[in-house]
């Protein structure tokens, strides 16, 4: 359920882009530095989590999974 | 004490010989702590590094108790960032008090001395503050290590920007003496000083000369105002390869301030590349906050147009991020509106990215494109020469003046204005000029070496020994002969030191 809600702010932001497949979101450019933003602020309304700065780090927001682990810890 | 007085490198060596000999005590950290008090008196006077240590003794007392007290939060902030506000902005304004006071009396009130290094290091403990209040480091226990952190004479000048929870594990170890620390830490000390004595200092006799001139006008002007670009570039990065080869020699790793600049490819490429730990700060604690605060998510919200809801927060922080750092650098409208002026580049660069895709998409442009990234850096570069005149000029007024004549009229642009003498005129001989153009095209090809992330330095370490020599001998001798000595040998002062 989480991985679908995430899978689907993603497929919003980078629409056309096969997201399960990418390891390097945020390294290969595919997600631009103000979409971070706007995908942190969405995590963060939909699952009503904390998200702070020192969260904003490349290897957190490269891959689907990456972004599934982050909201699962803040959730625990 | 300037980093290029004849003094430094003695006292570097002093510092150095009892700092490694007591490697194998505890008591290594105390011989920075002494190094650091003594450089900032002789920096700012005794009362400048008074006022530091009382400012520490306060904050670290109160860094205990911080954690979740949002009274002690804003008190702690308060005297940490007010110093610096005063120092920074009402001195002057107390001073003409003063003076209407005492009927024109020229008696100045400001009897302090700011402490050295007070922009660089009151944000450094702004962070510390801002960490220890949300829990996400513990207070430091000792208030002399405290003070070290704060103190540490070799970013204390102009950085970089170091936070608590990277330097301070390090001036906890003990180091020993390393032969690989100490050559590469020289080599990269050399290419400081070559940068700053041979590039810069060179650079500064052209431009200081030729600024103020008003029949200085429009290619001629411009031109200046690129070489003024390399000045600050070399001026700056000079002084830091100094000071990272200086902390590498006592095997302490600071963060890199640059990576590539000229390299650019838009002018928010350009400040992820440029004075880096700056930015670093500006993100983590004014940025990332902001646009992750409630407020802000709400505000977004309330926008219909999908996109902009979607970047609002971006921008708007990224606006105030950047009007702060043109703040930082100085107490002018000049400095206010070179944030903006940065601002309005970095801020359109986010609202109109769909735009710009759209583009390169129409005319098929890739990012392996190398024309096109030739074109982007060039662009970048004149951009950001143009706001480099808000800072040269002084004030506000000067930099529109300096507009003026540089869009005087269309002959004043005639490429040969360039070749026909003119140049001749601003302290540099046809030598020294083309030395100096010489030396702005090795500061781009070591840019581009950098770019490509190949490290000279390690590429150098696998030649033969001969080779090795000869480099270093003509930096050595490249420093000697064509260095700037100023008055009495003494360089001109570093330009980020003055911020």
């Amino acid at each position: 359920m989480i991985r679908k809600q995430i899978l689907e702010i993603l497929e919003e932001v980078c629409p056309g882009v096969d997201i399960e497949s990418q390891t390097a979101l945020f390294d290969d450019g595919i997600i631009a530095s103000f979409d971070v933003i706007h995908i942190m602020s969405e995590l963060m309304d939909v699952f009503n989590i904390e998200i702070d700065a020192d969260d904003i780090e490349p290897e957190n927001i490269n891959s689907l999974d990456a972004l599934v682990n982050l909201v699962e810890s803040r959730l625990s | 004490m300037e980093i290029t007085s004849v003094l430094y490198p003695a006292f570097l060596i002093v510092f150095l010989a009892v700092y490694f000999a007591l490697s194998k005590s505890r008591l290594q950290i105390y011989a920075i702590l002494a190094a650091s008090l003594i450089y900032m008196t002789y920096s700012s006077g005794i009362s400048g590094t008074l006022i530091c240590m009382l400012l520490c003794l306060f904050l670290w007392l109160i860094g205990k108790k911080l954690k979740g007290s949002r009274p002690l939060f804003f008190l702690s902030l308060f005297l940490d960032l007010g110093l610096l506000l005063y120092f920074k902005f009402f001195t002057g304004i107390f001073d003409s008090l003063f003076t209407a006071v005492t009927a024109g009396e020229r008696i100045s009130i400001r009897l302090l001395a700011a402490p050295a290094g007070l922009s660089y290091f009151s944000l450094s403990v702004a962070a510390y503050l801002v960490d220890c209040y949300k829990g996400k480091i513990e207070a430091e226990k000792n208030y002399f290590h405290f003070l070290t952190f704060v103190t540490f004479f070799p970013a204390l000048h102009q950085g970089p920007f170091n936070l608590y929870k990277n330097l301070m594990p390090q001036l906890r170890e003990r180091h020993v003496f390393s032969e690989s620390a100490l050559i590469s830490g020289a080599q990269r000390i050399l290419w400081g000083y070559f940068q700053k004595m041979v590039i810069a200092d060179r650079l500064h006799i052209f431009v200081s000369s030729a600024v103020p001139e008003s029949s200085v006008t429009g290619i001629v002007l411009f031109f200046t105002m690129i070489l003024y670009s390399f000045q600050i570039y070399a001026d700056f990065a000079g002084g830091i390869d100094i000071i990272m080869g200086v902390t590498e020699i006592m095997g302490i790793g600071l963060p890199e301030n640059f990576r590539s600049p000229l390299a650019a490819s838009s002018v928010s490429d350009f400040w992820k590349r440029w004075h880096i730990t700056l930015g670093t700060i500006m993100e983590k604690y004014v940025y990332y906050p902001l646009v992750l605060s409630k407020k802000m998510r709400s505000a977004s919200k309330l926008i219909k147009n999908k996109y902009l809801s979607r970047v609002f927060a971006a921008a708007a922080a990224n606006f105030l991020v950047f009007i702060l750092v043109g703040i930082w650098h100085g107490t002018g409208w000049n400095y206010v509106v070179y944030g903006i002026y940065q601002a309005v580049f970095t801020t359109s660069a986010i609202l109109l990215a769909p735009v710009y895709k759209n583009i390169r998409s129409v005319l098929h442009i890739g990012n392996g494109n190398i024309p096109y990234r030739i074109f982007m850096s060039v662009r970048t570069f004149i951009i950001l020469v143009f706001g480099r005149y808000f800072t040269r000029a002084g004030s506000l007024a000067l930099a529109f003046e300096m507009f003026r004549r540089t869009f005087i009229s269309a002959s004043a642009w005639r490429p040969s204005l360039l070749f026909d003498g003119t140049l001749l005129g601003y302290g540099l001989e046809i030598k020294n000029l083309i030395l100096a153009l010489i030396c702005m095209a090795l500061m781009v090809v070591v840019d581009v070496i950098h770019y490509r992330n190949i490290r000279f330095r390690d590429h150098l370490m696998t030649k033969p020994f001969p080779v090795r020599l000869a480099v270093y001998y003509a930096l050595i001798f490249g420093i000697i002969i064509f260095g700037i000595y100023g008055e009495e040998y003494s360089a001109s002062a570093f330009i980020y030191a003055q911020f």
